[in-house]
């Protein structure tokens, strides 16, 4: 798969070129942009999907309801001797319904954060060398390279090369 | 009152990025014989305090100042007081994180590591109060032989949950920011640190994508956390307020504690970062700015608690119920009444004068509140526990408390362990993220 990569001494100027790209209709899957610090400028034009959110709710909602759920079982199979109050009480268990719901989401963010970012993946190709203040933008899979090289040296890249 | 904004170009500090990296990761301490000499000392006191506990189960409880009715004595003191500044990280760092406050940068990882630091200490003094420890997974719920569960309506069972709960985000929420600086580590490292760094960066690429979702997680985190951290202080408050003892049966105690956690965990916050600052030549990077906009926090905040106190002895007063009144008369007039009022000078008068007066709002003050504040929240958790439960309600119960050596030697172990975690954490961490930090331009 072709890959091209432009070195730009700053996020701004790396901004201009990635609408420049986008501009040319390349689709903002091929388009990557590697750098140090986040980039807001870039962020804006490159808004991908997620679906961390929806995750994140999902997993609180599992997580309590299996706790509740687990502990209404327990209670009313094994009940305790309670003094006359109700074996089974929303109020006595929704701390524990709400900390493990809590704790579901915790863990539904921090699973689509490895998802979404790509993180603990063995078989991504290196990233490219970065400067330390600027950005690399990274276009794959594209068939015209040499244009896209053009491009990208107008748009203020100091320098952009094959890297297949 | 209006908190200020860091202006770029004030602090002289070093400007871009590999600058900033390369200037903190100088700052993180070597193996020099001072830093050495902190974590023996420090680690002394732990071992000590290990000790001390092992000679508690090899002695039983009967060893330690806890005599009947005093059953909850320093050690509950310090739960409480541990969990309390465990609020200081996460608690702020949300806060300010998600009103996109600037000049949290240098501050919120070390408040984070506060978080989980103390929690982890915290977190002990339930194991080291039952006094059997190897008996402490009897509350975990799970399905053993003896179809015994435990009582899920019991506030230890929720405190189980709720900490295990805490403790599972905050580590979450420190590790987050930490994965950009991890693979920064990788590239300035050789051998096994280098590989380390690299397996902790979980592959991390800097490549927008991952930006854009560690942006997003932090975020969600940040909202999370903040339910989270009330929760769990409203927890510890319930250990107490659904007890029929004396004065605890309250309703106003959970956003009583979670006030006093937010506070304690400021000025806990304010201290650990002069300790900081003067130790690894922060004064770059941790500017007056930072601890005066801190100061204003914790002024907020002692007001606040000043009003909550108030509130609850008043309606305390007001109900004039013998047994309650029998506490609220120990607490403020007899036995316990100097420790009261130095609780109240150090909590609200001295954070009044000092922070009140913006004349003298300065690092060297604020430090002074924070430490004065800690000691008053002491205080406050002591002033909870113990006047409650010594004080006579049966004329054939009664007895007072005073703690052992033992206890002592615990309630200072942790305080070592707390600075040994830090030393520990300083030198394999970078104390400021450095992707988070940006330089001053102004400076150049």
């Amino acid at each position: 798969m072709s890959r091209l990569h432009a070195e730009f001494e700053d996020s701004r100027t790396a901004a201009g070129a990635v609408r420049a790209l986008i501009a040319r209709g390349v689709p903002l899957e091929a388009i990557e942009l590697y750098s140090r610090r986040p980039t807001e400028l870039c962020h804006s034009l490159l808004r991908r999907k997620s679906r961390m959110s929806l995750v994140a709710v999902l997993s609180a909602a599992v997580a309590g309801g299996t706790a509740t759920t687990l502990l209404y079982r327990a209670q009313m199979e094994y009940p305790l001797v309670t003094g006359g109050m109700p074996i089974n009480s929303g109020w006595a268990t929704g701390v524990v319904t709400f900390e493990t719901t809590m704790a579901g989401a915790v863990l539904g963010i921090l699973g689509a954060l490895l998802w979404e970012g790509r993180l603990l993946m063995r078989r991504m190709p290196p990233p490219p060398p970065m400067p330390s203040g600027g950005a690399v933008i990274e276009v794959s899979g594209q068939d015209d390279t040499n244009a896209l090289r053009d491009l990208l040296l107008e748009a203020g890249a100091s320098s952009a090369v094959r890297a297949d | 009152m209006a908190l200020t904004v860091a202006t770029a170009g004030v602090g002289g500090g070093p400007v871009g990025h590999a600058q900033v990296c390369e200037d903190l990761v100088a700052r993180m301490p070597g193996s020099s014989p001072r830093y050495l000499g902190a974590v023996a000392v420090c680690g002394g006191i732990v071992a000590w305090a290990l000790f001390a506990w092992v000679y508690q189960i090899a002695n039983g409880f009967g060893s330690t100042g806890l005599r009947r009715p005093v059953y909850w004595g320093l050690y509950i003191v310090n739960f409480v007081f541990w969990i309390g500044i465990s609020h200081a990280g996460t608690l702020i760092s949300a806060i300010l994180r998600l009103t996109g406050a600037e000049w949290r940068r240098p501050v919120t990882r070390a408040a984070e590591a506060i978080t989980v630091f103390c929690l982890m200490i915290g977190g002990l003094f339930p194991i080291i109060h039952i006094s059997r420890p190897w008996f402490f997974y009897w509350i975990l719920p799970y399905a053993n032989e003896r179809m015994l569960w435990p009582n899920f309506r019991s506030p230890l069972f929720w405190d189980l949950t709720a900490i295990l709960t805490y403790l599972t985000g905050s580590v979450v929420y420190l590790y987050l920011p930490l994965i950009p600086d991890f693979a920064e580590m990788a590239e300035r490292c050789t051998g096994a640190r280098r590989r380390a760094y690299r397996w902790l960066s979980l592959g991390w690429r800097g490549s927008d994508r991952q930006w854009q979702a560690l942006e997003r997680a932090m975020k969600l985190m940040a909202i999370v956390i903040l339910a989270i951290a009330v929760s769990v202080h409203s927890v510890v408050a319930y250990d107490f307020s659904m007890s029929l003892t004396p004065t605890w049966h309250n309703t106003i105690f959970p956003p009583y504690f979670v006030v006093g956690a937010i506070f304690s965990g400021i000025a806990a916050l304010v201290v650990v970062m002069a300790t900081l600052r003067k130790l690894m030549g922060l004064q770059e990077y941790l500017r007056e700015v930072h601890f005066v906009n801190l100061g204003k926090l914790l002024l907020l905040m002692s007001l606040i608690w000043g009003y909550f106190t108030f509130s609850e002895h008043l309606t305390t007063w007001y109900g004039n119920l013998p047994t309650e009144m029998d506490v609220f008369q120990a607490r403020e007039h007899g036995i316990f009444g100097a420790l009261f009022w130095i609780m109240v000078t150090c909590n609200l008068a001295v954070p009044l004068v000092l922070l009140g007066v913006s004349k003298l709002r300065r690092i060297s003050t604020t430090v002074a509140c924070g430490i004065a504040v800690l000691i008053g929240m002491w205080l406050e958790r002591f002033l909870i526990v113990i006047p409650a439960l010594s004080t006579p309600h049966l004329s054939s119960v009664s007895g007072g408390y005073v703690p052992s050596w033992i206890e002592l030697s615990i309630t200072a172990g942790t305080f070592a362990a707390m600075a040994l975690l830090y030393l520990l954490f300083v030198k394999a961490v970078p104390i400021i993220a450095m992707w988070e930090y940006e330089g001053e331009p102004a400076a150049r």
